[in-house]
């Protein structure tokens, strides 16, 4: 780990990063909260866009949206992006395309299905870009 | 003199001769539009007798039914114009023979003004194939709305393959998060190596072009980087290398490829380094030679026997791999020794390139 890693490291141990997980399969959701609690990070869940919006709205600490497609999820990260452009967006799809998430304005695009340390790999990278 | 009248007359027989037998209807009129002669084949297919044309105004045939606007604009066209008029399409519904299509064809043939012309009125009879033409028109359509409803229910079975896969490997993750035993955990985690060795399969066919085929090169490279991704770290350090010919491989032959790699890789980083060794290497090869190909993972580690797995009852990995190389036509080799271990999938016919 370099330096730069190493300080965001200790910058999250300190004051962690908040993640919003939206999916509709409540399993994959369990898993992906899980996933990224065992990283560090907070995590809040949605199952829906509706419900994302809601969450959003109540908490404004949270600064990665982490969406399926399904659910209007890219046009969530669109709504995001124009609405709260400070909050990053991944998208995860087992059908849709890096350049349809790119286009909605994601920063990370994950293929489903994925291992648990690719989303994990993600949000850091996504840290990392901003 | 006389002479001259019969060769006349012979000429004008042998023109009306040639009208009455052309296959196409055709009219031929004078000056006035007064049919002068019509073929066998304009009666045919307009169902009008033989006696009803000769000195009949064209418009006054059939009771007035050949009274069409369109119809009048071209023979005009062709009494003003030396240029004969091609393909002037005429829709119209005849008193006998109902609603038909039609191309005219008109040619004025003599005379040098309109007072002594003759016209020469051609019929296509374009009804059947433009018929055909809107009923492939229509067959088009209709193909092009099924492949669009085909790609919608390809993306959503795809949709629904993937993530009853992550469904799958949530639970075994979620289970092997939860439970004490660190053996139970160990092979929870194995069978979601297993899952995610399938599921990439998936995500290479759903990437390809074909539906059923693989690519092996990159679909074997995909597949080990995940199995480091999720083995290899700080306490088990090791090098996966994949060296594959480019070829393709049926799905269902694919997915049993992809679960002996992961059996094999998965043995090889758990067994054959017993201590963490920054030189540890693992390599998978994948040799084509014609329709015939060689799959061998082989280590540098301690070398152990073929069963090597020192808690599992039998060695599942080995039961595994062998289950998966007979089913795929393919015979198991394993060599072991101090410097690591290797073990072959081989068809029974496959010659290395190398040694041919």
């Amino acid at each position: 780990m370099g330096v730069r890693g190493l300080i965001n490291g200790m910058c999250q141990m300190a004051n962690p990063l908040t993640i919003l997980v939206v999916e509709d399969e409540s399993l994959i959701r369990m898993a992906a909260v899980a996933i990224l609690e065992d990283a560090g990070y907070w995590v809040l869940e949605a199952q829906n866009s509706a419900e994302a919006l809601d969450v959003l709205a109540r908490h404004a600490e949270i600064s990665i949206l982490l969406t399926d497609v399904r659910m209007d999820g890219l046009a969530l990260v669109t709504w995001v992006q124009l609405n709260n452009p400070a909050i990053r967006s991944i998208v995860v799809s087992g059908n849709a395309s890096a350049a349809e998430a790119s286009k909605a304005g994601a920063s990370i695009f994950v293929k489903k299905p994925y291992l648990p340390t690719t989303i994990v790999k993600a949000v850091h990278e996504t840290v990392l870009r901003h | 003199m006389t002479m001259l009248f019969d060769k006349i007359e012979d000429a004008r027989s042998l023109a009306q001769i040639v009208v009455e037998t052309v296959r196409e209807p055709l009219l031929v009129l004078d000056n006035t539009l007064t049919i002068l002669v019509a073929s066998n084949s304009f009666h045919k297919s307009f169902q009008i007798s033989p006696a009803d044309t000769p000195g009949q105004l064209l418009f006054t045939l059939d009771k007035g039914g050949w009274d069409i606007p369109a119809l009048h604009t071209l023979l005009e066209r062709s009494l003003v114009d030396q240029t004969a008029v091609e393909g002037f399409m005429v829709e119209q519904e005849f008193p006998r023979i109902g609603a038909r299509k039609f191309l005219l064809h008109a040619r004025k043939v003599l005379g040098t003004d309109a007072g002594h012309a003759l016209i020469l009125l051609g019929f296509e009879d374009i009804t059947e194939r433009r018929a055909i033409e809107h009923e492939k028109a229509q067959l088009q359509l209709r193909t092009d709305e099924l492949r669009q409803q085909k790609e919608v229910l390809l993306a959503e079975m795809q949709h629904r393959i993937v993530n009853s896969l992550q469904i799958i490997a949530s639970i075994l993750m979620l289970k092997a998060r939860a439970v004490s035993s660190e053996e139970t955990r160990q092979h929870l985690q194995d069978a979601h190596r297993r899952v995610m060795s399938v599921a990439a399969v998936q995500q290479h066919l759903h990437s390809s072009a074909r539906a059923d085929v693989v690519d092996i090169a990159p679909y074997l490279s995909k597949l080990c980087e995940s199995l480091a991704e999720s083995m290899i770290g700080e306490s088990r350090p090791a090098k996966l290398t994949v060296t594959a010919d480019q070829g393709h491989v049926i799905s269902a032959d694919a997915v049993s490829l992809g679960l002996i790699v992961t059996e094999l890789v998965i043995n090889a980083l758990k067994y054959a380094f017993p201590d963490p060794d920054k030189d540890a290497s693992v390599k998978v090869d994948y040799e084509v030679n014609g329709t015939d190909w060689k799959l061998s993972v082989s280590d540098n580690g301690i070398g152990r026997g073929a069963d090597s797995a020192p808690t599992a009852k039998g060695g599942l990995g080995t039961s595994l791999v062998k289950a998966l190389a007979q089913q795929l036509d393919a015979q198991v080799e394993t060599v072991s020794g101090p410097g690591g271990m290797r073990v072959s999938v081989t068809h029974p016919t496959f010659v290395s390139r190398t040694a041919a």
